[in-house]
């Protein structure tokens, strides 16, 4: 194996930066003491974090994520592990179309699926609840099961 | 007692996938269905959708210019992004492939985990970065490289970047993936045959990643074409793309046939773009897919 020259690893600096700074961005503008954005800050400070905590709202958007995230994939894994139990290990007329049904989703825009599943939920009266919420994500975290399941 | 069990070992996989096929099509197949046939309906401002079948959404779609500046800037978009996240990722593959094992792990993991993190997240850190006196603008003025202060929020090199980042993982797992399956010989054997490292790398290296370059380029183009959070974060209302009109069209001007059909459009555009790369990629590198 050659090592990587000098101009490779100032490639590798540059492109390691890239990724990183957003997001160091968004933590260190997390732990500002100024009601405003402004780096670098004068000392660190955990306002907003308290903030967060005074607002219901907010409180309560974390809990439902943290709901949603769980029954969605919960759901995922119920439904997707036997399916890709069946793709993986038996050989079956129709199951390169099964396969291809499933991973579909894939291709469809997320912005599509979603106002399919608006209009949908709208119509059989599930629209803007909880459960039409766990059931379209549960959906879209499905495809990502067979991955990890060898042949 | 041989003919039971056959019976049931041709049940079994219909069994065990019928949960998720019965959940796909009431969850996935009926709604997209139902979708195209929305953009088919009417609409007018006082009296809703109207269930009759016209072409009025398609055609306004097909004659009015606004509706084709949107999809020429949506895939303009996705088509750059897509060409610069190949040309830094797979260099960065590469390198990483051919670091020591400790930094190996560690790089690779501080590449991929974005991952992991929200797109949301993410791209809140470029709003922040991009501002009239965000770090990026702070730093190019004081080091002289513009004189006043560069507009990346709700321009497209600004959706471009925040996509670049958001997608250029895939690239980097993609051609990674297929370096692993690179015999390192071929690599000593080019050089102990004269050949330059510039030499190996172009007629050795790269013809045999070439499948994973593709195979990422093709998931960063349908992730870009069809991304949301990005350009409507960056892009803001002003710098439209499919997606971001789409949605637009369902939750502020409720005129959910044409938003409708604006997102079967991109559905059928994206599918078609996708299937055909895949069939060129397959055909043409079919020997490394045996």
């Amino acid at each position: 194996m050659s090592r990587n020259g000098p101009v490779a690893l100032a490639f590798h600096a540059l492109f390691i930066a890239f990724i990183l700074a957003p997001i160091v961005i968004v933590c260190a503008v997390a732990f500002t003491p100024e009601g405003y954005l402004s780096l670098p800050t004068n000392g660190l400070s955990l306002r907003w974090f308290r903030a967060i905590a005074d607002y219901p709202e907010f409180v309560r958007a974390f809990r439902d994520s943290l709901w949603l995230a769980a029954l969605s994939s919960t759901i995922a894994v119920l439904f997707a592990v036997p399916a890709a139990l069946a793709v993986a290990r038996y050989r079956f007329t129709g199951r390169e179309a099964i396969l291809a049904f499933f991973m579909s989703p894939l291709m469809i825009p997320h912005v599509v699926l979603g106002i399919a599943f608006l209009r949908f939920f709208t119509t059989i009266g599930i629209g803007g609840t909880f459960v039409g919420l766990v059931l379209s994500q549960g959906t879209e975290q499905e495809q990502l099961i067979p991955h990890g399941l060898p042949e | 007692m041989s003919t039971a069990e056959t019976a049931y070992r041709g049940r079994a996989p219909w069994l065990l996938a019928a949960p998720a096929l019965l959940l796909f099509a009431g969850i996935v197949l009926v709604p997209i269905v139902m979708t195209v046939l929305l953009s088919f309906h009417d609409w007018g401002q006082y009296k809703g959708i109207e269930t009759i079948i016209t072409l009025k959404n398609w055609h306004e779609i097909a004659t009015d210019s606004y509706f084709f500046e949107i999809f020429l800037r949506t895939f303009r978009i996705a088509l750059l992004t897509t060409v610069i996240s190949v040309l830094i990722g797979a260099p960065e593959a590469y390198i990483l492939s051919r670091m020591a094992p400790p930094w190996r792990g560690v790089f690779l993991v501080i590449v991929l985990g974005p991952l992991l993190i929200s797109v949301v997240a993410r791209t809140l850190g470029w709003a922040l970065l991009f501002g009239s006196t965000g770090l990026i603008n702070v730093a190019l003025v004081r080091l002289g490289i513009v004189a006043t202060p560069v507009q990346f929020m709700f321009t497209e090199t600004g959706v471009v970047i925040g996509l670049v980042h958001v997608l250029v993982p895939f690239v980097v797992i993609s051609v990674w993936a297929s370096l692993q399956r690179l015999d390192p010989q071929i690599e000593n054997a080019a050089v102990s045959l004269g050949g330059s490292g510039f030499t190996v790398l172009r007629r050795i290296v790269l013809p045999q990643v070439m499948p994973g370059i593709l195979s990422g380029a093709i998931v960063v183009f349908a992730l870009a074409a069809s991304a949301f959070a990005t350009p409507a974060i960056i892009g803001g209302r002003r710098l439209k793309v499919a997606s971001t009109l789409a949605y637009d069209e369902f939750l502020n001007t409720l005129n959910w046939p044409l938003g409708a059909a604006v997102a079967v459009l991109l559905l059928i555009a994206l599918a078609a773009i996708i299937v055909g790369s895949n069939r060129f990629v397959e055909r043409r590198y079919a020997e490394v897919f045996r």
